[in-house]
This record gives structure tokens, C-alpha cells and sequence, in this order.
């Protein structure tokens, strides 16, 4: 009975309180207090259809407005790349320099005279280095906004800090090839290596039979043609409804000779890169070789993916059950903390920026028809 | 690996090898290309040239004429040593 009173004044003083703040008129004040009395006065002798009467569901909404009129919109999906089809990871250790060696080819096979001796031949072995750095956000939240966070919402802060650091990657990993440095380096190369079209049908070709003649020449002249295979078609989204018509056409698309199409026997696919840079109608693409790592990835063996770490409270109990949300925080401020950790790299040359191998790459600028 | 640079040899704009790399995707050659050009400006639809024809030739020529641009403003990661 003690307990039905209590409650009894502790919902008519939420009444008066709307009442008093102006939230509702005196009449709607003398209604929920007659609802309240006649609630708590028959109680025991209400039918369930004069029950639902005072119990209406219209004040439910004056006194938990705030509570069941919010939402948490979920985030924007963001867009990711596929850079580990087309890249090549290497992994290292520690943070100290990896080098990667390469060797030249041997020459050619030159006539042995009767008594005479074999030509010598030579090997030059030349390397890059390469290495990881440490990529890192915090995010620290008061005990109050953990409180109050009944929308669960700091909760998911291990999961969205996560998710930006696979942004993260999938910008940094762009980024090694996808800048200035890197498409000076390729236009410089000559057409073979950087052209100029637009993602047609035609121009595609042209980036094929340019990736198909790419030779190698020895320091004493001699010339081999390298396999280049397997190849990657990597662009903005904004190409993606072009590159999907070029390779579902049976014909060559954009073309009144009736050739087939046989793009898809040298290009396996097309991969979207949401970072590469482009200002309209000069939009850029990329092709990869399979078979030549254009662009090496540097991941830390033991951390090979980005992690979200919490630095552990240092409360305990003494006395008493401490609360959850309580036991999360500093025992200082209360403050609880996140930090995304990130370890990768890449090459960082002054010429070709993070294009390892500009063999296994073709870069057209998209700049004509 | 990407310092051995002095074993490639670039094909410039205007050069036999770009017309060669070009004509692989256009079914043409540089004086053809401007003949078609030169047809469709003069005769417009009238031209014995298909449009299509007309836009390859334009295209093929716009490619022989002119080289590869930088288009990124990004700049390059650098590290810390």
C-alpha cells in the first residue's frame, strides 16, 4: 500500500511538473489527475475496457516523448576498394627497412668456336627498400556520455573505428599509385606505359596491346619481351556502368565492324577504386598485371589487418556492486578510450612514389575521346 | 623492379610507333584519320564517311597528337625516417 502511494504522488508530481513548466493546460492537468486518482483508487474493481479508458496511450507520449522519439540512423555505407587483387603484399618484421632484390635477366647465347671458350655472362642485382609506419586515431568518451548513451550508441565504437581504418587502407593503398609522382613517372615512360583515352572499347585495346609489348633491354642491348599477364582493369566508380557494358558486350561496343569482343580473354574483370582522383571529364583508370606486382603493400607480420584496442579501467570494487557503465572509465576522469591501430606501407620513391614495378601497370588519363 | 628506367625507350606523340599502337584499336592510320576528319568537316552528313568513322578518326587523332597528362592533385605518401 506504502509502495502504491509513493508511486501515486510520483506520477501526479510528473503531472504537476508538465503542468507548471507550461507543457499542458490546467484542463489537461485535471484530466491526468483524475485518470491517476481513478487508477489508483479502483484499481482493484476496473474492468479491463475502463482500465484502457484512463489508461489512454495518448499520455504516453507527454511522459516518455523523449525516450521513444528518438532513433539512431544507421551510418552511410561507405565504398570499398579491392586493392588486394591487384596489389601485392609483402610483410615484414619489424619497422626496419625491407629490401626486395632483382636480378637481371641473362643474355643471349653466343657460338662457341672449336677450342674456344664460352662467352661470360653477368648478373646485376639491384634492390628497393620499403617499410611500415604506425597509423593510429583515439577516441575517449565521458562516463556521462556512456550514461546517457541509451541508444547503445558509443557502444559500436569499436566497430566504426575499425570499419575507418579499412577506409583508411583502402585511401593510403590508392594513394600509392594513384598521385601525381606516380603518373608523371608513367607519362614520362612514353605511350607504352600511359595513355591518353577514355575508357572506351578502343582505347582498352590500346592499353592491352601496350602492356603486350613491354620489353625488357639488357645493359649490353639485347632486348626480351615480357609476359604480361592476367590483367586488372581498376577505375572510380564513376566508369563502372562503362566498364560493365564493355565487358558484357559480345561486340565490340562503340564499333560498326561487328568484331567480337575479347577484352575478357586478356582483362580478367574490373575493380572500383573510390579514391582515385579525377576532375570531370578527365576521368583516369588503371591497368594491372596479375604476373608483375606493380604496387607492393608493406604489412607488419604480426598486425597483417588494422585492431581497436580500450585501455582497461582501473577501478575496482571496494565497498558495494560497482555499476557496469561505472567500470569501464578512468579511475581519474571516468573517461573511457578507444585507439585504432593500423600498421602499412609501401615504397615512397622520389619518381614512381609506390609503383614498385611500372612493368606490371598502364595508366591512361582519360584526357581524349 | 621500377629503377631500372634506362632499358625503356618512350613512344612519343606523333611518332610510327604510336600510329602503329593506335591503328591495333582504330582499324586506321594517321593520314587516313585526317582524310576521314578532313571529309566530315568539309561535307558534314553528306560525308562518304559514317559518323562513326568520323569519331574514331577524331579520337585516333586527338591520341596521336597529344600525350598522357597527369590528372591527380594527390600527393604522394612519404615516410618518416
Amino acid at each position: 500500500m506504502e509502495n502504491n502511494f509513493s508511486m501515486r504522488k510520483a506520477i501526479l508530481s510528473l503531472a504537476e511538473v508538465d503542468a507548471k513548466a507550461g507543457y499542458i493546460n490546467s484542463q489537461e492537468y485535471e484530466t491526468r489527475k483524475s485518470a491517476i486518482e481513478t487508477v489508483y483508487k479502483e484499481y482493484k474493481h476496473l474492468s479491463p475496457s475502463k482500465l484502457r479508458e484512463v489508461m489512454t496511450t495518448a499520455n504516453f507520449n507527454d511522459y516518455f516523448a523523449d525516450a521513444l522519439q528518438r532513433r539512431l540512423l544507421e551510418q552511410y555505407q561507405f565504398q570499398r576498394s579491392a586493392w588486394q587483387d591487384y596489389t601485392k603484399v609483402e610483410l615484414v618484421n619489424d619497422t626496419r627497412d625491407k629490401k626486395l632484390f632483382s636480378r637481371t635477366p641473362f643474355g643471349t647465347l653466343y657460338r662457341r668456336g672449336e677450342k674456344g671458350e664460352a662467352t661470360a655472362d653477368g648478373m646485376e642485382v639491384e634492390y628497393i627498400e620499403m617499410g611500415v609506419e604506425e597509423f593510429t586515431r583515439q577516441f575517449d568518451v565521458s562516463i556521462e556520455a556512456i550514461l546517457n548513451d541509451d541508444l547503445g550508441a558509443i557502444m559500436e565504437t569499436p566497430r566504426l573505428m575499425f570499419e575507418a581504418a579499412r577506409r583508411f587502407e583502402d585511401s593510403f593503398v590508392s594513394n600509392l599509385f594513384d598521385n601525381a609522382t606516380s603518373q608523371a613517372a608513367l607519362v614520362g615512360l612514353g605511350a607504352n606505359y600511359a595513355g591518353t583515352g577514355r575508357l572506351t572499347h578502343a582505347n582498352l585495346m590500346i592499353g592491352i596491346a601496350a602492356m603486350a609489348s613491354r620489353l625488357y633491354t639488357r645493359s649490353d642491348g639485347t632486348t626480351y619481351p615480357i609476359a604480361v599477364e592476367g590483367l586488372t582493369l581498376v577505375i572510380p566508380p564513376i566508369l563502372a556502368p562503362q566498364a560493365e557494358t564493355i565487358f558484357s558486350s559480345q561486340l565490340a561496343p562503340g564499333v560498326a565492324t561487328n568484331d567480337v569482343n575479347v577484352v575478357n580473354k586478356y582483362i580478367r574483370g574490373y575493380r572500383v577504386d573510390p579514391y582515385i582522383g579525377f576532375t570531370a571529364p578527365n576521368i583516369p583508370w588503371y591497368l594491372f598485371a596479375s604476373n608483375i606486382p606493380a604496387v607492393s603493400v608493406v604489412r607488419l607480420q604480426a598486425a597483417p589487418a588494422p585492431f581497436v584496442v580500450k585501455k582497461r579501467s582501473d577501478i575496482e570494487s571496494s565497498i558495494g556492486q560497482v555499476p557496469a557503465f561505472y567500470g569501464m572509465g578512468s579511475f581519474n576522469t571516468g573517461d573511457a578510450e578507444w585507439k585504432v591501430v593500423d600498421y602499412i606501407g609501401g615504397w615512397d620513391d622520389e619518381t614512381y612514389a609506390g609503383i614498385t614495378d611500372y612493368q606490371g601497370v598502364y595508366y591512361s588519363s582519360g584526357t581524349t575521346a | 623492379m621500377a629503377k631500372t628506367n634506362n632499358t625503356v625507350s618512350p613512344i612519343l606523340p606523333k611518332s610510327k610507333e604510336l600510329e602503329a599502337l593506335l591503328g591495333i584499336a582504330y582499324h586506321m592510320d594517321a593520314k587516313k584519320a585526317q582524310m576521314i576528319k578532313d571529309d566530315w568537316e568539309k561535307n558534314g552528313s553528306a560525308s562518304k564517311f559514317p559518323y562513326d568513322k568520323y569519331e574514331a578518326a577524331e579520337a585516333f587523332l586527338e591520341a596521336y597528337n597529344t600525350k598522357a597528362e597527369v590528372i591527380s592533385k594527390r600527393q604522394p605518401w612519404k615516410r618518416e625516417k
